[in-house]
C-alpha cells in the first residue's frame, strides 16, 4: 500500500512539467468544419490550441476547466494564408543603388512592424508574410517572414537568398546594364563564394536560391545557373503572364512563386497555373505588395479556377504548399499538431472569395474580428 | 475611329465610315465565310427556353424558369410559360440562368492615352468607343460581360459624356446608346484645397443653370416652331381652298405662291422666310379681300448648342449624371447639387459619407458606383478607411454598382463582386452590382442588367451558383443569339 501511495506521488512528481498550460492560454475552438489542410477536412470538429500551437484535433474533445472557448456552428475553420514574395513596408529601404552585389542585405531590417499594412494582411486572412529585398540588386539578400496583426512579430530572418534577373536591377549608372551581365556577375561570385555565409549556405543547399525573373528568357538564364551551380534549392518568382513557364520548368524540380499577371493580363495568363497542376509543378501564389494590396491573394485563385485549376490545388497555393517550399511546413501552411494555430473563420466555402471572414487568428490570437453588423455568425 | 460622339472633332469624312461600320457589321453579309448570295430570311420564330432556375437580377428567383425570346429581346419570362405557335422550344434544365453583366465604368476601348488623362477637350461632347481589339473583347464576352459604359477620364467640374455599348457574337462592341450618361467630377486635390469642393459646385451650378436657361430657350423656340408648322399648314390649307376657284376663272396660280409641301427638315428650316434671300410674294387679291389669313412668320432658328444638349438631357432625367465625390464635404455638395437640379445622380466612390447624408441619398433615389475594390481607393487600408462602406450604403437602401475602371479588365468583373461580398455586402446586392444597379449607373436600365420582360435577351447560363467567380459561364446568349458550342468557356 505504502509503495503504491510512493509510486502514484512519484508518478504525479514526475508528470508536473508536462500539466496542460495556464488554462488563459488554452482555447477551445468548434466548427462546422475544421480544414487541417487543403483536402482534409474534419467536420463538426474540435481544435484545441495550447501556447499558440495546434495541441489537439478530434470531434467531441472536452473542454479543460477555464480554457476559452469559441463555438461556430456552420462556420469553416481554413489555416491561414501564407504570402510568399512581397516587399511590405521594406520596399526602397532595401534597394541599394551603388552596388549589384547585396548578398548580406537582410529584408528584416528594413522592416516596419508598427505599419499598419501588417492589420489589413490579417484582415484579408494572410498570417504569415514573406518580405523579400527589393529586386533592385542582382544579389538581392536575405528574405524573412513575418507574422501579422496589429502587433507585427518577426518570427524567421533568414527564408531564402534572393537573387533578380528582372530588368529592375539592371541599372545605368553602374554595371551589370544586361542580361548576360546579371548572370555573369552571379557566375562570378558563385565561383569565388566564401566559405560561410549566406552565399555559401544556399550553394550548399541549407538556405534556398530564389531567382525573381519576369521574361522567359531570364526564367531560362536562372535555370541555367541552378543546373551549371547544381544549386539543391532553387525557388523562382515568375509572374502569371510568363507564357512559357509550365514548358520550362518540367523536370525542373524548382518550386515557383506566382506573381499577380498585371493589369492588361493576356486571357491565356489566366490558365497557367492550371497547367502548371496539370504537370504536377508546385506553385504558391503571392501578392507582390506593394505592387498590388494584400487583398490580391485573395483574389488570385478565382480566376485560375475558372481556367480549371482544382479547388484544392488553388486552395493549397495559398497555404501547404508555400509552407512546403519555404521549408516552413513544420510551423505553417496546415493546422496539424504542432503546427502554429494560424487560422481564419470563414462563413461559407474556403475557395469562394466571396465568403466572408468572420474571425482571423494568429498563434491562437485574434487579431481581427469582422464588425459586429457584418458577420452573420457571431461565437457564442 | 469615332462612332458615337458627334461632338468630337476628327477629320472631315471621317464620319461616314464611322456611320457605314456598324451598318456593315450589322449586315447579313458581314459573315465571316459566308457565301455570297441572297440574304438569308431572318428567324422570327419565338425561342422559349427552360432553366431549372433564374435570377432575374431584381431580386427574385424562379425555380423552374421558361424565358420566351424572339427578335434579340425577351417577350416573357415566368415560372410556366404557355408555348406560343411556332415557338421552339431549348430545354436547359440543368443551369441556372442570370442576366449578362455589365461593367459601368469601363476604359476597355478607350485608346491606352485617353484611359488616363481626360481627353482634350474634357467637357459633354468628348465621349467615344475609340480602338477596338475584338479579341480582347471576345475574351470578355466569354466571361459573361454583355454591356459596358464606356467611361473616358474627365478632370474637375464638368466632365466628358458616357457611351454605352454593347457586345456583338463577334466580340465587337455596338453602341446602343451613344449618350448615356453625364460625368461630373468635384475634387482630387481635397487634403490640398479643402475648399475645392466649393469652388467646384459653383462652377458646376452655374453651368447647370446657363444649362437650364438653353433649355427654356430652346423649349420656346421648339414650341413656337410647332405653332408656326399649325399655322403654316391652316395657311397652306386656306390657299388650296382658294385653288378650284381660280381655275374655274381660267386664272394661273402665281409662281411665287408656296407649293403644299411640308416646309420641315434643315434646309427648310434654314431656309430665311422673308429677307434678301427670298422674292419677296405680291400680296394677293384674295388676301386683300380678307379671305386669306396672312402668311405666318417663321420664328428665329435656334442654334442646338451639343454640350449644353448633354446637360439639358440631364436635367430633363433622362441621363444619370455621376459625379465623382470621395470625402464627406464633396458628397454633401454632390447632393446638394443633385437636389438642386432634380438629376439622376450616381454618386462615384464616395469613401466617407455623413449618416444624415446617407438617408438623404436613399430618399433621393442615388446610386454608389465603385471602382476595383482592392486597386481604386485612394487611402484604402488606411486608419480611416471605411471597409464597411459598401455595406453601410446598402443598410441605408442606397443601391451599389461595382465597375473596373480601367484598372482591370472587365472579365474580372465577377470576381469584383464577390470581394464586395466579402466586405459586408448582401450576396443578392454584391450579385445586383453587376448587372441591375450597373445598368442603372449607366442609363440603360430599360435595356440591360435584368432578365426581364422588354430588355435585351443577354443570358448567361451557369452550371451552379452564378455568383460564384471561379465557375464560367457555360453558355452565353448575347441578344437573343447563342455564343457558339465549341468555344472554350
Amino acid at each position: 500500500m505504502r509503495r503504491n501511495t510512493l509510486f502514484w506521488i512519484s508518478s504525479l512528481l514526475g508528470a508536473l512539467p508536462a500539466l496542460p498550460a495556464p488554462a488563459q492560454d488554452v482555447l477551445v475552438l468548434r466548427a462546422g468544419k475544421i480544414l487541417v489542410a487543403p483536402g482534409k477536412v474534419l467536420p463538426r470538429g474540435t481544435m484545441v490550441v495550447r501556447e499558440g500551437k495546434v495541441f489537439a484535433l478530434g470531434r467531441d474533445l472536452a473542454t479543460p476547466a477555464g480554457a476559452k472557448e469559441l463555438d461556430f456552428p456552420t462556420a469553416v475553420v481554413v489555416p491561414g494564408w501564407v504570402d510568399s514574395w512581397t516587399q511590405a513596408t521594406s520596399a526602397g529601404e532595401t534597394q541599394e543603388l551603388s552596388t549589384a552585389w547585396t548578398p548580406e542585405i537582410r529584408a528584416a531590417d528594413a522592416l516596419d512592424l508598427e505599419s499598419p499594412l501588417w492589420e489589413r494582411f490579417a484582415r484579408w486572412g494572410v498570417t504569415s508574410v514573406v518580405v523579400t529585398p527589393d529586386p533592385a540588386q542582382v544579389g538581392g539578400g536575405l528574405a524573412c517572414l513575418v507574422k501579422t496583426g496589429r502587433k507585427a512579430r518577426l518570427v524567421e530572418k533568414a527564408l531564402f537568398l534572393q537573387f533578380s534577373l528582372t530588368s529592375r536591377a539592371r541599372n545605368r549608372e553602374r554595371p551589370p546594364t544586361s542580361l548576360a551581365g546579371q548572370v555573369a556577375l552571379i557566375r562570378r561570385n558563385f565561383r569565388k563564394a566564401p566559405k560561410e555565409g549566406p552565399l555559401a549556405r544556399a550553394l550548399s543547399g541549407k538556405l534556398p536560391a530564389l531567382f525573381a525573373c519576369r521574361t522567359p528568357a531570364e526564367v531560362q538564364a536562372a535555370l541555367r545557373l541552378a543546373a551549371e551551380f547544381h544549386l539543391p534549392k532553387v525557388l523562382l518568382e515568375a509572374p502569371q503572364a510568363c507564357r512559357p513557364l509550365p514548358s520550362l520548368l518540367e523536370g525542373s524540380g524548382v518550386g515557383l512563386i506566382l506573381t499577380p499577371p498585371g493589369k492588361e493580363a493576356p486571357p491565356w495568363s489566366l490558365g497557367i497555373p492550371a497547367a502548371l497542376a496539370g504537370k504536377g509543378l508546385p506553385f504558391a501564389f503571392a501578392s507582390a505588395c506593394p505592387s498590388y494590396p494584400p487583398v490580391e491573394l485573395r483574389l488570385l485563385p478565382a480566376p485560375a479556377r475558372r481556367r480549371g485549376l482544382d479547388p484544392v490545388r488553388a486552395l493549397a497555393a495559398v497555404t501547404v504548399t508555400p509552407a512546403r517550399l519555404l521549408d516552413l511546413s513544420w510551423r505553417i501552411g496546415s493546422l496539424r499538431l504542432g503546427r502554429d494555430a494560424d487560422f481564419l473563420v470563414l462563413d461559407g466555402p474556403p475557395a469562394h472569395p466571396g465568403s466572408r471572414i468572420l474571425s482571423v487568428f494568429v498563434e491562437g490570437r485574434p487579431v481581427w474580428t469582422a464588425p459586429a453588423g457584418a458577420a452573420k455568425e457571431s461565437p457564442k | 475611329m469615332n462612332w458615337i460622339a458627334p461632338g468630337r472633332g476628327g477629320p472631315p469624312g471621317s464620319s461616314l465610315p464611322a456611320l457605314l461600320l456598324p451598318l456593315l457589321l450589322l449586315s447579313p453579309q458581314a459573315g465571316a465565310g459566308r457565301k455570297a448570295g441572297p440574304p438569308r430570311p431572318r428567324r422570327k420564330a419565338p425561342l422559349l427556353i427552360r432553366v431549372g432556375k433564374a435570377y432575374l437580377g431584381t431580386g427574385k428567383v424562379l425555380e423552374p424558369a421558361a424565358i420566351l425570346v424572339a427578335r434579340g429581346k425577351i417577350l416573357a419570362i415566368g415560372k410556366h410559360l404557355p408555348l406560343p405557335k411556332g415557338a421552339k422550344v431549348l430545354d436547359l434544365s440543368g443551369l441556372t440562368a442570370a442576366p449578362g453583366l455589365v461593367d459601368p465604368w469601363a476604359a476597355t476601348f478607350l485608346a491606352p492615352s485617353d484611359r488616363r488623362t481626360p481627353h482634350d477637350p474634357a467637357g459633354p461632347t468628348s465621349s467615344g468607343l475609340v480602338r477596338i481589339r475584338p479579341s480582347q473583347a471576345r475574351d470578355l464576352l466569354l466571361a459573361g460581360v454583355t454591356a459596358l459604359c464606356v467611361t473616358p477620364p474627365g478632370k474637375d467640374g464638368l466632365g466628358p459624356r458616357l457611351a454605352a455599348a454593347a457586345l456583338d457574337p463577334s466580340g465587337t462592341p455596338r453602341p446602343i446608346l451613344a449618350l448615356s450618361g453625364l460625368s461630373l467630377r468635384f475634387s482630387q486635390a481635397g487634403p490640398k484645397d479643402p475648399l475645392a469642393p466649393l469652388r467646384i459646385y459653383k462652377a458646376l451650378k452655374k453651368a447647370f443653370e446657363k444649362a437650364r436657361d438653353y433649355k427654356e430657350k430652346r423649349d420656346k423656340a421648339q414650341k413656337e416652331e410647332k405653332e408656326f408648322q399649325k399655322k403654316w399648314k391652316e395657311y397652306l390649307a386656306a390657299l388650296r381652298k382658294l385653288r378650284p376657284r381660280k381655275k374655274a376663272l381660267g386664272k394661273k396660280a402665281p409662281s411665287s405662291r408656296p407649293k403644299a409641301s411640308k416646309p420641315s427638315g434643315p434646309k427648310a428650316a434654314s431656309r430665311p422666310a422673308s429677307g434678301p434671300g427670298r422674292k419677296k410674294t405680291a400680296t394677293r387679291p384674295s388676301a386683300r379681300k380678307g379671305k386669306v389669313p396672312p402668311r405666318p412668320k417663321r420664328p428665329a432658328p435656334f442654334r442646338i448648342d451639343p454640350a449644353q444638349e448633354v446637360l439639358a438631357a440631364a436635367l430633363e432625367r433622362k441621363i444619370p449624371v455621376r459625379i465623382e465625390a470621395h470625402t464627406s464635404l464633396e458628397v454633401k455638395k454632390a447632393l446638394q447639387l443633385a437636389w438642386e437640379f432634380e438629376l439622376r445622380a450616381v454618386l462615384v466612390e464616395p469613401w466617407e459619407v455623413d449618416p444624415e447624408d446617407l438617408d438623404r441619398a436613399a430618399r433621393m433615389g442615388i446610386t454608389v458606383l465603385y471602382g476595383p475594390l482592392d486597386r481604386a481607393a485612394p487611402g484604402y487600408g488606411e486608419p480611416g478607411f471605411r471597409q464597411d462602406i459598401l455595406a453601410t450604403f446598402e443598410k441605408a437602401g442606397v443601391p451599389v454598382a461595382l465597375g473596373t475602371r480601367g484598372f482591370l479588365s472587365p472579365r474580372f468583373l465577377r470576381d469584383q463582386a464577390a470581394l464586395a461580398r466579402a466586405m459586408g455586402l448582401s450576396p443578392g446586392g454584391a450579385f445586383r452590382a453587376v448587372t441591375l444597379y450597373a445598368a442603372r449607373a449607366s442609363g440603360i436600365e430599360a435595356l440591360a442588367g435584368s432578365l426581364e420582360k422588354g430588355k435585351r435577351a443577354d443570358i448567361l447560363f451557369f452550371a451552379g451558383d452564378p455568383a460564384d467567380p471561379a465557375l464560367p459561364p457555360r453558355r452565353v446568349m448575347l441578344g437573343g443569339k447563342f455564343l457558339p458550342k465549341e468555344v472554350r468557356l
